[in-house]
């Protein structure tokens, strides 16, 4: 075999790989976009992919008030399963503006003739637990990242759904400029601390299983991942 | 100087402002961090009643402060119940107040109307407060006898003495035990049943009192006697809990209530769309049947309904969970299917071992490339794979020709051509292949998803594949050189035979001829001429053909000796001194002949030479091309 024979098929061996690469290329650009095509026989419907990881929340609830969140909810659980195995639980609040009824309860504790409107339970929002004495707060789910934490105008309660702890600059950097304060209850000392953009504060991080106070100027979306 | 120590004092007095300025500008900014946020609301719950009867469902209740602010309102949803009620608290950061200050009173309406509450209504940060609402206010001189907080002997007015003697214990305080509904906990239900067992053979007179059954003589012993005269209004129209009611009043305030005419009477209440209940043909509240369509977990759409929101289409918040990777189903979510239980497809955790997709393949369009666009597509493979083909028939027909080249090279460059061609046309139909299923899978029946891993599969092993073809022509060109070295190894083995028993024959000849010679030189008439060329040449040949002898019975090849002897042999033959010699001596003639047949088989011989040559040197060729297979490690 002479070495023009040689060139040649290397060559043409170069020629197939590019072919089977740009082919590879159009093939994954067509199917694996940031959202894609589900069938299922005939309903096709759009869903937006966010990868889950298998992700556990365990901490302390405190006697009294905790502001928290839970990052591994992935999907909206009924409330019963996320804190119906604590024994020392008083009630959850959640806090969603609304001109009629902004505060959402839950309390075991009350008459079954009670209408309790917090039934389900989410990892975008952050939520006031009262607690009787002080337990361990455990749960399997899983971690659903990036997730869009919707902002209304004023306060929001929302929860931080990621286990990693950023720095607040880091952290609200999807809503530069579009808040004017951060805060997050501190139970054990029973006070606030705060952030205020550009002033900075005694909150100079976020942390999982808080939950925290979003004074927003504009409704939008913040990005956690 | 003296100015500047006067004003020292003062300095230092404006700092101190100063700092105390700050302080309380930070003390301020703290306070309000505290207290900035929204605050918890208190939470009311309790029973409610309506004229001595469970509140009826649909009911507002209304919570405002001590200002008059509303701070929150509940529809009842359980006869005679009413929470949990959200009241909530002003936020001390804003001008306006939203609700109550921690310790504020709390005020309940219902029916637009004020109403006695039993229990704390203080307003409360985050507690949860148990408050029982009666409707209306009572109080004595309402002219309403309240069966919870009024009898005969707290308020006589509004309860007023039945003929005969006082119950102070007896009935009295027994129903109104039952009215009052037992405990709050969980009596509520018990004390409704045994209010309507109590109500029901009667006309419902909500004004009227348990005990009140006689007539009124109080007034009888003063010697006048006062006639009622009740108006009433029309009619409401009939409410949702199937009653409507109106109100009488008595022109003459008599303050008895002998001819009272009724103020609620039962009624066929008419189902709307828009009346908070599920009623009529209604699927669901106000919605299904001839109302608007219901927003369930069957819509088929995403959306918010039962106090929750959907997280993807029907499923999740007030409907079932959504398919996720944990809930031990094989189920399709986020864009993609399972492969197994809670793995492959959209889910993080692999499946083990190879699992192909299960979801049926439906392909609206035909598959067969006649009947689609795809013909096009097959017919210029078609073309290309012809086009490669003629030209490498060309090619080797004009390799075939090169008569420059040795046999060995030709070979090997048809050989080359060839293995071109057979690549060629693998390498086109793996990329027809390629491209018909991309064209197939994904535009023609656009579900090409399920099947990606066929065609990745495809992708990643082709080049594979490919190298391996590759490989296989290499060796079989390699397999083809041995062949051809090992048969011209044989041919030259042949070759060396065939010079063998040539060399047997000549060994013959050569000694009959060399006999022959011998005669003739030793005859009279040839020694005479002793000295003479044709002796001399006759005589070189001699020594010639016995030197050849010698050297073929030792089984070598002396070719410049044979040559030699040709070259002599020839002169004898084509010189024209010895033609004439020859013709006039016939003994010598003879030998001549015999000469003639010598040489032609030395030129035989000769062949066989070239033969071997060409050979050797198509060995050394062949063995440096191995040799050289050999280095790249085929």
């Amino acid at each position: 075999m002479n070495e023009r024979n040689i060139k040649v098929e290397e060559v043409l061996i170069l020629i197939t790989v590019i072919c089977l690469f740009i082919l590879t290329i159009v093939v994954f650009e067509k199917v694996l976009p940031s959202s894609f095509k589900t069938i299922t026989g005939e309903v096709v419907t759009t869903v937006n992919v966010t990868p889950l990881h298998i992700a556990n929340c365990n901490f302390t609830l405190y006697s009294g008030l905790n502001q928290v969140s839970f990052f591994c909810i992935a999907t909206m659980q009924p409330v019963n399963f996320v804190v119906g195995g604590l024994s020392n639980l008083d009630a959850v609040f959640e806090y969603e503006e609304d001109e009629s009824d902004s505060w959402k309860i839950y309390n075991p504790s009350l008459p079954s003739f009670v209408v309790q409107d917090l039934d389900s339970m989410s990892r975008l929002k952050g939520y006031w637990i009262r607690m009787n004495a002080e337990e361990n707060f455990s749960l399997e789910g899983a971690l659903r990242i990036p997730s869009q934490v919707p902002l209304s105008v004023g306060w929001n309660l929302v929860g931080y759904p990621t286990n990693v702890i950023k720095d607040v600059n880091t952290s609200f950097a999807s809503i530069s400029g579009n808040f004017t304060e951060v805060r997050t209850y501190n139970s054990s000392s029973g006070s606030f601390i705060s952030y205020i953009p550009g002033v900075g504060g005694v909150l100079n991080q976020t942390e999982p299983y808080r939950g925290y106070w979003l004074n927003a100027t504009i409704s939008g979306v913040w990005i956690v991942d | 100087m003296l100015i500047k120590e006067k004003n020292k004092p003062i300095l230092i007095r404006k700092r101190c402002l100063l700092l105390l300025i700050l302080v309380i500008f930070f003390l301020n900014y703290e306070i309000k961090s505290v207290m900035a946020v929204p605050p918890l609301p208190t939470e009311f719950y309790g029973i409610i009643r309506d004229y001595n009867f469970n509140a009826s469902v649909g009911g507002v209740v209304q919570a405002y402060t001590s200002n008059g602010v509303l701070c929150g309102s509940f529809k009842i949803v359980n006869e005679g119940y009413y929470g949990s009620l959200t009241c909530r608290a002003d936020d001390p950061e804003t001008t306006s107040i939203e609700g109550f200050t921690p310790g504020e009173a709390i005020i309940f309406k219902y029916k637009g109307g004020f109403t006695t509450a039993n229990g704390d209504t203080l307003g409360e940060y985050g507690t949860f407060k148990y408050v029982n609402l009666t409707y209306p206010v009572v109080y004595c001189g309402d002219n309403f006898c309240d069966a919870l907080y009024e009898n005969s002997m707290s308020c006589l007015n509004d309860c007023p003495l039945t003929n005969g003697t006082i119950n102070l214990t007896g009935n009295q305080t027994g129903n109104l035990t039952n009215i009052s509904g037992g405990s709050a906990q969980g009596g509520g239900s018990g004390g409704e049943k045994e209010n309507k067992k109590e109500n029901a053979p009667r006309e419902i007179t909500p004004w009227s009192n348990e005990n009140y059954s006689g007539n009124y003589t109080g007034q009888e012993g003063l010697g006048f006697t006062c006639k009622e005269s009740w108006i009433c209004s029309n009619w409401s129209e009939c409410k949702i809990n199937g009653f409507q009611n109106r109100n009488c009043t008595d022109k003459s305030r008599c303050g008895t209530f002998e001819t009272k005419l009724p103020e609620v009477q039962k009624c066929t209440y008419l189902p709307t769309c828009f009346d908070g209940v599920k009623n009529g043909l209604e699927e669901g509240v106000d919605c299904g049947g001839l109302c608007k369509p219901c927003i369930t977990c069957s819509d088929g759409i995403q959306n918010c309904h039962d106090g929750g929101c959907e997280e993807g289409v029907d499923c999740g918040g007030p409907c079932h969970p959504c398919p996720t990777c944990f809930d031990s189903v094989q189920n399709c979510h986020d864009g993609g299917c399972e492969e197994g239980v809670d793995c492959g497809g959209s889910c993080e955790k692999k499946c083990p071992g190879l699992q192909l997709p299960t979801t049926k393949f439906v392909c609206k369009k035909d598959f067969n490339p006649l009947s689609n666009q795809s013909i096009f597509f097959f017919l210029l493979m078609i073309l290309i794979l012809i086009i490669g083909a003629v030209y490498s028939k060309l090619k080797i027909k004009e390799v075939k020709n090169n008569k420059e080249l040795t046999a060995i090279k030709r070979a090997k460059k048809i050989l080359s051509v060839r293995r071109r061609l057979y690549l060629f046309i693998f390498i086109t139909l793996l990329i027809t292949v390629i491209l018909y299923l991309y064209y197939y899978f994904f535009i023609l029946c656009e579900i090409g998803y399920p099947f990606l891993w066929l065609l990745l599969a495809l992708l990643f092993i082709s080049p594979l594949i490919i190298h391996e073809i590759i490989r296989y022509l290499e060796y079989t060109e390699n397999k083809r050189l041995s062949k051809l070295e090992n048969l011209l190894n044989i041919h030259y083995k042949q070759i060396e035979n065939l010079l063998h028993i040539e060399n047997e024959n000549l060994i013959e000849l050569e000694e009959e001829i060399a006999d022959n010679l011998y005669v003739l030189l030793e005859k009279p008439a040839y020694k005479e001429r002793n000295g003479l060329d044709e002796e001399k040449l006759l005589r070189e040949i001699y020594r010639e053909l016995v030197l050849l002898y010698s050297k073929y019975k030792e089984k070598e090849n002396p070719i410049t000796d044979e040559k030699n002897l040709c070259d002599n042999i020839y002169k004898i033959i084509e010189d024209e001194k010895y033609k004439q010699l020859i013709e006039k001596n016939s003994d010598l003639r003879a030998l001549i002949n015999k000469f003639k047949i010598l040489y032609k088989q030395y030129e035989e011989k000769q062949n066989l030479y070239d033969e071997i040559t060409k050979i050797e040197s198509s060995k050394e060729e062949l063995k440096e091309d191995l040799q050289e297979e050999k280095k790249k490690g085929i």
